[in-house]
């Protein structure tokens, strides 16, 4: 990961201003979260919101849409930066060969590389790096606030959610590998494609047709019998997740219901806490599946690393 | 849409489609219904201090969310296993009808054109039903967004109306100020892209050259204003893709604290409860995601769309002798 | 006659390849076509062989004269072997029904019969994605053997050996000479080398054929 971290040190101005930007942001989340307590704490009982408490809500609402506006342009801004980094290291890299290295070069595969893996890579940082930043903050900042909040509700509401994460993992691995087989033979199939163009004069001069044709279909019936497995598997993991994902909701409604009912929570507490019931559990369900991105990013940038060079600043 | 009928009349197998889309189509809209019963029972119950009736609406609210994943998973496996076996037959197909062409037509266009024809066009023209955010989904958006709209009109008429007021300039935005110059925008970084691409490959196959006459600096400083270029045009994106995200938040949150605000009204009135109200925020919610849901799709279809008229076009070439 | 060209012509797009070919070719003759790189040799190999329709012009071979009946009356070895990823068996039979006897004679006269007995699944063995699983001597032997099972009247040869080297080139020189015995053979070639054995040999030269 030195490579990354060379990236985001050159442009560590940029990379700083988005963090700021992102922890401001999430606490004006919060702060919107508070107000709308506040709010709610009121209504619920037939009372009228004050109109201080409105005018902070609104004001809240119009500074989190603006930071909302300015994280897109910052993370933007820096993602674009470091993929025009990673660019430029990748020909600085090719630009100081000498004679001998460059004539051994494989211009096709180095230009594969740029198409495929920087794109890989520069897609990643644009789609994810930050959202990944922004969901931990995020995370964290919310799971600090409901602790203090309400710590019994917090841990006992959110705690089944660390057994729906093993659960994602392995069904993820699960479906990875039915996925792989379907890739295989898409693979296999994909190539017939190639061949019939390649051999069509013998295919007309030989009356070979059907038998390409039979081959084909034999690869494709092997292709429909893993894509379907794929499905099936997906269909019913991913429907048990979604199940198993209502647990979170049930148990703040079953726990934090009670402690209401029994006065020592607000009812705004409680809708706090199904508000941003996404911000914890949704975070903590998503963590396998972006440490699986973030495994392949990885990999990505040490097939790159030797062949960029990052000027330091 | 019509493209997409007459491939599925040449292959066959409509009928089920349409049956099982059908069957798809409630999910979201029955997921909607469920939580919004179940929230207003639940703080209904709450506020009562009712923690029997609090527990039941617990329990009916995971057996019917047993049953309704239950359901969607079936029918998700019913027709994804449909799907797979469509593609199939489109496939076999394509592939018996160009090895049937005369040979001076597969010779006049590049074999790169025929790949294309038998793999990625039918791979896009597959998307359309069943790729997310495509066909199915856009159907189930639809029907989320009608029964949502439904509900919130019987119980609330004046709560729909605040919706609509926020969701409709909501969505035009999105479509006409923002995706719609996404194409454009999207072709340009592509054709900046590939000029980038050049660029790179004039540095790796000229790099004797480039020694010989001292020019790596100069074509190194091509690449870097290339590379800029792509930057800008990159970002001309995602200034728009950031204008849609603080736009996004900041009608969501004023539809939502206005709808709010009137709804501690009739309360306080004594014509709702706090649990009619978080139903209504949840047919809201219903009538948000079905829109864009509905929206989205659309434009992926058009795209799809794309490659189902291609494939059209390759089943229709004259066949040797004809 | 077994072979009748008469007036051909054949343009890619707007741009003329033939410009009024005439040929006749009697039975049993070997004659040879030699001309530059994109001087039409191998669009007159293919209109020969029914893989084109012409646009202009008739072509009759051994009485046929449309091109999915002509196709039956030829046999063609091309340049690339052109072969199917399948068995070694299926590429001579092409997925018709036929005598292992007929299968056997072929492999014999294509020098492919010691070969194919060394290898452990014999005429069943894979020769992989485009051949890879074989060398290109093996290939075009293979591609020869299919040929010669065809057992048909004419045997058209486009470049049939330019591809291989001098090692490899005697065997499928001698597998060849063992397809065009008593056949109707047209050779197509750039090295007038390769046509020694035609009693005619013609010149393709501004889309109309010459005697050399």
């Amino acid at each position: 990961m030195r490579l990354l971290q060379n990236l985001l040190h050159r442009r560590i101005g940029l990379v700083v201003l988005t963090l700021c930007v992102s922890v401001v942001s999430i606490g004006v989340s919060l702060w919107w979260n508070a107000q709308l307590s506040r709010i709610i704490n009121t209504v619920s009982t037939g009372g009228a919101a004050a109109a201080r408490t409105v005018v902070t809500a609104c004001a809240t609402l119009l500074l989190s849409a603006g930071l909302n506006h300015a994280l897109g342009l910052c993370s933007g801004w820096t993602c674009e930066t470091l993929a025009h980094d990673l660019r430029l290291g990748y020909a600085r890299h090719f630009a100081a060969l000498d004679a001998q290295a460059a004539a051994a070069l494989n211009a096709g595969e180095a230009l594969s590389a740029l198409q495929n893996e920087i794109n890989d890579v520069s897609g990643f940082l644009r789609a994810n790096l930050f959202s990944i930043v922004d969901d931990l903050i995020r995370f964290l900042g919310t799971f600090a606030w409901l602790l203090w909040l309400n710590p019994l509700l917090t841990l006992t509401a959110n705690l089944p959610v660390v057994l729906l994460m093993g659960y994602t993992v392995v069904s993820s691995r699960i479906i990875g590998r039915a996925a792989a087989q379907s890739q295989q033979a898409n693979l296999r199939m994909n190539g017939f494609a190639d061949t019939l163009v390649t051999v069509f004069p013998v295919l007309r001069l030989f009356d070979a047709a059907p038998l390409l044709c039979t081959r084909y279909g034999a690869a494709l019936t092997a292709w429909e019998a893993a894509g379907i497995r794929e499905e099936r598997v997906r269909a019913r993991l991913m429907s048990l997740s979604a199940l198993l994902s209502c647990t979170p909701l049930l148990l703040l409604f079953w726990l934090g219901g009670a402690q209401v009912i029994r006065g020592t929570m607000s009812l705004g507490v409680l809708y706090v806490f199904i508000n941003l019931s996404g911000n914890v559990s949704g975070v903590m369900m998503n963590i396998p599946g972006r440490i699986a991105q973030f495994r392949r990013f990885a990999a990505n940038m040490q097939r790159l690393a030797p062949r960029v060079s990052v000027v330091k600043p | 849409m019509r493209d997409l009928q007459a491939l599925l009349r040449a292959t066959g197998g409509w009928r089920r489609f349409a049956l099982l889309i059908l069957l798809r189509s409630p999910f979201d809209a029955l997921h909607t219904l469920v939580r919004a019963v179940y929230l207003q029972a639940a703080f209904n119950a709450i506020q009562r201090g009712d923690a029997r009736g609090l527990g039941i609406s617990c329990a009916v609210f995971g057996i019917g969310s047993l049953l309704l994943f239950l359901y969607n998973g079936t029918v998700w496996t019913l027709y994804a296993t449909h799907t797979v076996r469509w593609i199939g037959t489109v496939r076999r197909k394509l592939f018996a009808h160009i090895a049937s062409l005369p040979l001076a037509q597969i010779e006049a266009q590049p074999s790169g054109s025929w790949i294309t024809r038998l793999n990625a066009d039918v791979q896009a023209a597959a998307a359309l039903l069943s790729q997310p955010l495509h066909l199915p989904h856009a159907v189930c958006g639809m029907v989320n967004l009608a029964v949502s709209s439904l509900v919130l009109v019987c119980i609330r008429p004046a709560i729909w109306g605040l919706v609509a007021l926020f969701v409709v300039p909501h969505l035009l935005i999105s479509r006409f100020v923002i995706a719609r110059p996404m194409t454009a925008l999207a072709e340009s970084a592509q054709q900046i892209t590939a000029q980038n691409t050049a660029d790179l490959d004039a540095l790796i196959t000229c790099a004797d050259t480039a020694i010989l006459y001292d020019a790596q600096d100069y074509l190194l400083e091509r690449f870097r204003r290339s590379s800029l270029a792509l930057r800008r045009a990159n970002m001309r994106m995602r200034r728009r893709s950031a204008c849609g995200a603080g736009l996004y938040t900041l009608l969501g949150l004023s539809g939502y604290l206005l709808v709010l605000l009137l709804g501690g009204a009739w309360i306080a009135a004594g014509a709702l409860t706090f649990g009619d109200l978080t139903a209504a925020f949840q047919y809201r919610g219903g009538m948000i995601m079905g829109a864009v849901m509905l929206t989205n799709s659309l434009i992926n279809c058009r795209a799809a769309l794309a490659g189902v008229r291609r494939v059209n076009e390759t089943m229709q070439l004259p066949k040797e002798g004809l | 006659m077994s072979i009748i060209a008469e007036n051909l012509q054949y343009a890619y797009g707007g741009t003329p390849v033939l410009r009024g070919v005439d040929l006749t070719v009697p039975t049993g003759e070997r004659i040879g076509i030699i001309g530059v790189s994109g001087g039409g040799k191998s669009t007159l190999l293919k209109l020969l062989s029914g893989l084109y329709a012409a646009q202009t012009g008739v072509v009759e071979v051994h009485g046929a004269t449309t091109p999915q009946a002509i196709r039956r009356q030829v046999a063609m070895v091309l340049q690339s072997a052109m072969l199917f990823p399948a068995s070694i068996r299926e590429n001579i039979t092409c997925g018709h029904p036929m005598a292992e006897a007929v299968i056997e004679r072929a492999c014999k006269a294509a020098q492919l019969a010691d070969w194919i007995a060394a290898l452990p699944d014999g005429l069943d063995t894979f020769v992989g994605e485009r051949g890879g699983k074989v060398s290109g001597g093996q290939a075009q032997r293979i591609a020869i053997a299919r040929a010669i099972a065809k057992d048909a009247p004419v045997v058209l040869l486009d470049e049939a050996t330019s591809a291989l080297d001098g090692a490899t080139g005697g065997a499928v020189l001698a597998a060849i000479d063992r397809l065009t015995a008593g056949k109707t053979v047209v050779s197509v070639s750039h090295h007038p080398g390769a046509l020694v054995h035609c009693t005619r040999v013609y010149r393709l030269e501004g889309g109309r054929l010459h005697h050399a």
